[in-house]
């Protein structure tokens, strides 16, 4: 079988294979705030920003926060399929306390999602780029185990 | 600083597509809002002017300069904002900030827009710019799905099931298009009087839970007002009516507000700073014309204006207490939702619509009887700028 080319759909915003996936933020060492997107100072108003902000990787399990299905097809960039298919994106929060955007993979049951459900980032094909490589992007699905 | 007076408005009908340029469009309503005001063009010091898309609609940039001379307004100042939206809102508290401060005596300020022209495809395509653009819109998360699940976060924070939040925002709607449907300015004037909850709820489903009828339409149209000083605007009207409060206030993408959703920390902001500087209250507002791009926006900003409680604004809607002779009445000129939404000119709209009510000149059918305190707010982008204007009748 043809091996794909992957590409991120964003340089260096997630791990890429063979890593497990996870999005890539960062933490101020000052007062310990986590940001993703990676912000290039600490949003904090209260803290000193005295120490400089480090990169982690954030975990990859979190709550459901809120999410809808598109039944409308978005207009680029998002690269919707031919024929159009309805799409899921939450918003999930993660136990370093902050919320995260993304879509729901294919073939999820989008009728059984709850807010306050356990959700896990995964990575996927957003779409494939001229060149016939793979561009992936983080989304999340249900977690399959606890 | 000096009293500040809007001394004429003007208005196109808003609409879909229609054959006018911007520069025409907004002439049409420029020329209205002067010869109201008892002058000539050549007394406009400076034209401040809200527009969003045009360069991508028609092709044309920098139409302030193209609208002034089109009008006789030859030679001034003229600066255009864009703050999605919210861009007319801006234009006219910008232009009450420099009439405030003895700078220009009388100003020209409103917005213009052809969002109807550019077809659904282009429009949604750029109205997505006004989120974040690396993160936000790729992943399809455009405005009508941040609403959405701003719904599922509303009916989860507040404890509604969200088929009973579905039916009150259903009569958001309704509301909206009965009123609209007696304003002849409206882009829905004379259509959807009948609408039924049943038929919000049947409607196309556009991002779950929201369907067609609980998203504004793309509108045409444009939107402007004249500001004195007070002393200017004695000689020219018996019928002053002061802007007493501004506000304005920002926020960055988002996934960033996300601790405060579904409140609006912008918002909040915003008229709390209008509020303060009228010296008045919510319990002051006697008709509210407020950002409802989706029926759930028009809920989350009448909390966040202080006219009802966090998680109660569903009822009051149902219970009438957000329509005309209820405890404050919520856009009477139909909102975004039943007039219509020409983005850059839409907080003109706004404006027009509060002075005619506080001047008692709208429709018997929609007239706010005895009204004496307005309040304007617009939303631009998602929560990213946040404008609200306190007019108050001067006689
Ligand atoms: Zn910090």
């Amino acid at each position: 079988m043809e091996v794909k080319k992957q590409t991120p759909c964003l340089e260096g915003w997630f791990t890429m294979p063979p890593q497990e996936p996870q999005l890539i933020g960062n933490r101020c060492q000052s007062c310990g705030h986590y940001f993703f997107p990676r912000v290039t100072s600490c949003r904090n108003p209260l803290c000193d920003k005295a120490k400089p902000l480090e990169e982690v990787l954030l975990s990859r399990k979190g709550k459901l926060f809120a999410y809808t299905i598109n039944y409308y097809s978005p207009p680029p960039p998002y690269h919707a399929p031919d024929p159009f298919v309805p799409f899921g994106v939450a918003s999930v929060v993660l136990p370093e306390g902050i919320k995260v955007g993304g879509q729901i993979p294919k073939g999820v049951d989008l009728n059984a999602l709850k807010v306050g459900m356990e959700m896990e980032t995964v990575r996927e094909v957003l779409y494939e780029d001229e060149q016939g490589s793979e561009v992936l992007s983080w989304m999340f699905r249900p977690a399959k185990s606890k | 600083m000096k009293k500040v007076a809007v001394v004429g408005v003007g208005e196109t009908n808003f609409s879909g597509p229609q054959d006018k340029t911007e520069v025409e469009l907004f002439a049409e309503a420029a020329m209205e809002a002067i010869t109201e005001s008892n002058l000539k063009p050549e007394d406009i010091k400076a034209l401040f002017i809200g527009n969003v898309l045009g360069d991508f609609s028609e092709g044309q940039g920098m139409v302030q300069a193209f609208a002034a001379e089109n009008i006789g307004c030859h030679h001034v100042p003229a600066n255009k904002y864009e703050g999605a939206c919210a861009s007319a809102s801006m234009a006219i508290r910008d232009a009450f900030i420099w009439v405030a401060s003895g700078f220009y005596d009388i100003v020209l300020a409103g917005g213009v827009e052809r969002a109807a022209t550019m077809g659904t495809g282009l429009a949604t395509r750029t109205f997505a710019m006004f989120s974040d653009a690396r993160y936000e819109y790729p992943s399809g998360i455009t405005f009508p799905a941040v609403f959405a699940m701003l719904t599922h976060l509303y009916a989860d924070t507040y404890g509604i099931p969200l088929e009973k939040l579905r039916e009150q925002m259903a009569k958001v709607s309704i509301q909206s298009y009965r009123h609209g449907s007696v304003n002849p300015r409206a882009q829905f004037f004379g259509k959807n009087a009948d609408m039924t909850v049943e038929k919000v709820l049947g409607s196309f489903m556009v991002s779950s839970p929201l369907t067609l009828h609980d998203c504004c339409p793309f509108s045409d149209g444009a939107a402007a007002v004249v500001l004195a000083s007070e002393e200017v605007a004695k000689k020219l009207t018996g019928k002053p009516v002061y802007i007493t409060g501004v506000g304005q206030s920002s926020s960055g993408p988002l996934c960033n507000q996300s601790d405060y959703l579904p409140r609006i920390r912008a918002r909040e902001i915003s008229s709390r700073r209008a509020y303060d500087m009228a010296g008045v209250t919510p319990q002051d507002i006697d008709l509210c014309e407020l950002h409802d791009c989706f029926s759930i926006a028009s809920l989350i900003a009448a909390e966040s204006l202080g006219f009802f409680e966090f998680g109660k604004a569903g009822e009051a809607w149902e219970k009438g207490e957000a329509d005309i002779g209820g405890r404050v009445a919520i856009n009477p000129s139909g909102g975004l939702k039943s007039k219509g939404h020409p983005i850059g000119a839409t907080g003109a709209g706004q404006v027009y619509e509060v002075t005619r009510q506080l001047r008692g000149e709208v429709e018997p059918e929609r007239q706010v009887e005895g009204a004496r305190t307005g309040l304007t707010d617009t939303l631009g982008g998602d929560g990213g700028t946040l404008v609200n204007i306190i007019l108050q009748r001067g006689w």
